[in-house]
């Protein structure tokens, strides 16, 4: 049991706990998560389309003649070979850019996938500065002025002459 | 010693010199951001304007080709040198049939000046209905059966009636979200008409 508490033992437990963290994060992000045959793809493109008669749902999910017309399109479209973002931006350019649910990664739209990671590395710098600093500042240390006090204090409890008269 | 003790640059010094810059800097960029946020929201187009822009608007009119209902084919590539208004229509839409016979009296009218030609295209409905519709109602133009709604999808319409102004050289001039009149169809023809003869007379 000692050994758990070992400071080396809890050094190397974060350690192990940081680096199964990192290596899931990016296995979950390298990891090929798209859709496997033509029918997939048009649903996976249709979901990140708004449907544009109705309210809050998205091409995939809905019946409208507008929005059968649009999965016709896709695949169509996936059936020449086109991939997902050109397709997107082809229905975009006729109905305009308030079909895409999911922001473009180019231009201003590009920020809202910015922004965050931006937010966030300038958060984690404003802390590691803020910390830096905080170790910086040096430990209180008692001075002879401080020393002095004490002795006076100690000496009065003592019921001794004080050193300096009042 | 007391708090009323405290000297006010020992305050200071504790705090650090920098932190009044600091959050001054912090709040004068959130500041510029909240401003930059509204003046982003303030200088868009409101939702209610956006329904008769279309992206199409100065581009080349995207083809019509198919067949239509008395099953000849169709190009609006011939109807090049004529304004062409392209009205997407279903049987189902009163709106449609209240605008229908404003169609049939500008079609008629320009049919014989030779200036302008309309062509429909069929929106989510049964090409049979579409054939009693025009039995019924009247209209010599083609209507194209559009397969699929690929059509409709290359205009970007979702909601009929729509009807798009082609001009003579191929490009869409303007978008008509609901329900035209003649009358109006003849004033924007006018309209633009005056504008490229202008233009032509400037140069």
């Amino acid at each position: 049991m000692r050994v758990l508490q070992s400071p080396a033992f809890r050094r190397w437990s974060w350690l192990v706990i940081a680096a199964l963290v990192v290596v899931s994060f990016v296995r979950a992000g390298t990891t090929d998560g798209s859709p496997r045959t033509d029918e997939d793809r048009v649903r996976a493109i249709a979901a990140t389309l708004k449907c544009p008669t109705c309210r809050s749902q998205s091409v995939a999910d809905s019946d409208s003649a507008a929005a059968r017309a649009i999965k016709a399109e896709i695949t169509r479209r996936v059936a020449e070979g086109q991939d997902a973002d050109e397709i997107r931006a082809a229905i975009a350019s006729r109905f305009g850019e308030d079909v895409q649910l999911v922001p473009g990664r180019s231009g201003w739209a590009g920020l809202v996938w910015v922004l965050p990671v931006a937010a966030l590395v300038a958060g984690l710098a404003a802390v590691a500065a803020v910390l830096a600093r905080w170790r910086r500042s040096p430990r209180t240390r008692a001075s002879d002025e401080d020393r002095a006090l004490v002795d006076a204090a100690l000496a009065r409890t003592r019921g001794d002459e004080p050193p300096e008269a009042r | 010693m007391t708090a009323s003790e405290v000297p006010d640059d020992l305050v200071l010094d504790e705090a650090g010199p920098g932190r009044g810059r600091t959050a001054l800097v912090a709040a004068v960029v959130v500041g510029l951001l909240a401003i930059a946020f509204v003046a982003v929201l303030a200088t868009r187009d409101p939702s209610t304007e956006r329904s008769t822009q279309s992206p199409l608007l100065g581009r080349v009119a995207p083809a019509i080709a198919g067949s239509t209902l008395d099953g000849r084919d169709y190009a609006m590539a011939s109807e090049r040198g004529r304004w062409v208004v392209v009205n997407f229509f279903a049987t189902w839409c009163t709106p449609c049939i209240v605008e229908h016979p404003e169609l049939v009296d500008f079609q008629e009218r320009h049919a014989e000046l030779g200036d302008a030609a309309v062509v429909s295209v069929l929106f989510d409905d049964e090409p049979d209905r579409a054939r009693a519709f025009f039995e019924r109602e009247g209209g010599e133009w083609p209507v194209v059966v559009d397969q699929d709604g690929a059509v409709s999808v290359a205009y970007g319409v979702a909601r009929v009636p729509e009807s798009f102004l082609v001009a003579p050289d191929g490009t869409v001039v303007q978008r008509l979200v609901g329900g035209i009149t003649a009358e109006q169809l003849d004033e924007l023809l006018a309209a633009y008409e005056a504008s490229a003869h202008d233009a032509g007379g400037g140069a």
